[in-house]
């Protein structure tokens, strides 16, 4: 394993989500759209 | 820190759907670690049951975390999964933006207003111990500052947010990442003891997670092992600690500018909208429509449960990018700094929260 990947992975990942960070709540809200419409029911966990 | 270090540059040249494509083997090794937890905790309770057996319930949460860092300690993550393994936070802020729908709004407000109470003095002491500690430790100035954004507010995001700000070298920000990470790694299995010994409410142990742990995944999953519900509330007072964070990192932009020859804040308010997270207004959004009865009680189940596969990517993340090996090597300075403020900063906000839960009864 290549040093510091993780540290890379953990950089990479804050950079992707503050530059997605629009992006997540558009996902979280489709999401909420599509299961009030009834296209996405009974998600079980 | 080569590494670390080429990871903070810009590095986006590929055109968008091969970005995307390039996500996917990763983030279904995220779906295999996260799920292979589940599935352990499942089949454990099930093989109990089944032998009349009582055998200790360890959350999927720790067993997805515990496989992800089996997996990057031993044949690590190959280069063709990590941009996928990086796509972890954008995992939890979705999740957390579907969380809301597990809150009404008046809870999110009370809570949500004790948490800022309480956050602004951990703010307040997380500062100054980690200043005086630096100081103390004669690390460098911008560093120290860099420990103490990512240590009052949400770790890595702070200081990757704070490093351009004020202007520190990428060296700085690697060894502040790393402290911060190693500082996550730990907190995320001691908190759960602890509470556990202090015999801590859900509700207390939540907000107690959500003030002291530093990245938000490690709190929302040291919240989790804790219980659901105290993962709830955990997220909850991370979320309203990691609104702070403009305002943080714009006071350490005026304090730099000043001190030293780093770019004036022009516009303050663009400022802080720019590094405002914009997934604390999706979550506030959503909780309103749950609080206005939008949703039937099947539909709230089902984001509940969405939000719950969300979060179980991110654990997966948070075990993948964990590297005991790095830890190792890091300098020992900032990691004494950050665990010795950190301890300062858990120790208050305990305080605070028995505070709270006496005054609030949480």
């Amino acid at each position: 394993m290549a040093q510091g990947q993780g540290q890379e992975t953990a950089v990479k990942a804050a950079k992707l989500g503050i530059s997605l960070d629009w992006l997540a709540v558009l996902a979280a809200l489709i999401a909420v759209v599509l299961v009030k419409l009834g296209w996405l029911p009974g998600i079980s966990w | 820190m080569a590494t670390a270090a080429k990871a903070l540059e810009d590095q986006s040249s590929i055109s968008f759907p091969k970005q995307v494509f390039r996500l996917v083997p990763g983030i279904l090794l995220l779906a295999a670690v996260g799920f292979a937890g589940k599935f352990t905790e499942q089949s454990i309770a099930k093989y109990g049951k089944a032998h009349h057996l009582t055998l200790p319930n360890i959350e999927y949460v720790l067993w997805a975390i515990v496989f992800g860092l089996i997996l990057a300690n031993t044949i690590g993550v190959p280069e063709l999964f990590r941009a996928g393994v990086a796509t972890y936070e954008f995992w939890l802020k979705a999740g957390i933006v579907l969380l809301g729908v597990r809150f009404l709004l008046g809870d999110v407000l009370k809570l949500g207003g004790i948490s800022l109470l309480a956050v602004v003095i951990e703010l307040a002491v997380a500062i100054a111990v980690m200043t005086w500690l630096g100081r103390w430790f004669g690390l460098p100035d911008k560093l120290t500052s860099l420990l103490a954004i990512g240590s009052s507010i949400c770790g890595v995001s702070a200081i990757i947010a704070a490093k351009g700000a004020i202007d520190a070298d990428d060296e700085e920000a690697s060894y502040a990442i790393a402290a911060i990470l190693a500082i996550g790694a730990v907190s995320l299995l001691v908190f759960p003891l602890i509470g556990h010994a202090l015999g801590m409410s859900d509700h207390a142990f939540g907000l107690w997670v959500g003030l002291a742990v530093d990245n938000t995944a490690e709190a929302t999953a040291a919240g989790a092992l804790y219980s659901d519900s105290a993962g709830k509330i955990a997220v909850l007072a991370k979320t309203a600690r990691n609104a702070t964070i403009g305002f943080v990192v714009l006071a350490y932009a005026l304090y730099w500018a000043r001190k030293a020859h780093v770019k004036e804040v022009t516009n303050k308010a663009a400022f802080l909208w720019q590094k405002f997270p914009k997934f604390v207004l999706g979550f506030l959004l959503v909780s309103v429509l749950a609080t206005i009865g939008l949703f039937s009680k099947p539909q709230i189940t089902s984001l509940a449960n969405l939000s719950r596969w969300a979060f179980l990517l991110t654990f997966a993340g948070v075990g993948l990018r964990t590297d005991l090996r790095e830890m190792r090597k890091q300098g020992l300075r900032p990691l004494v700094v950050g665990t010795v403020g950190e301890i300062a900063v858990a120790t208050v906000t305990l305080g605070l929260v028995y505070g709270a839960s006496k005054y609030f009864a949480l």
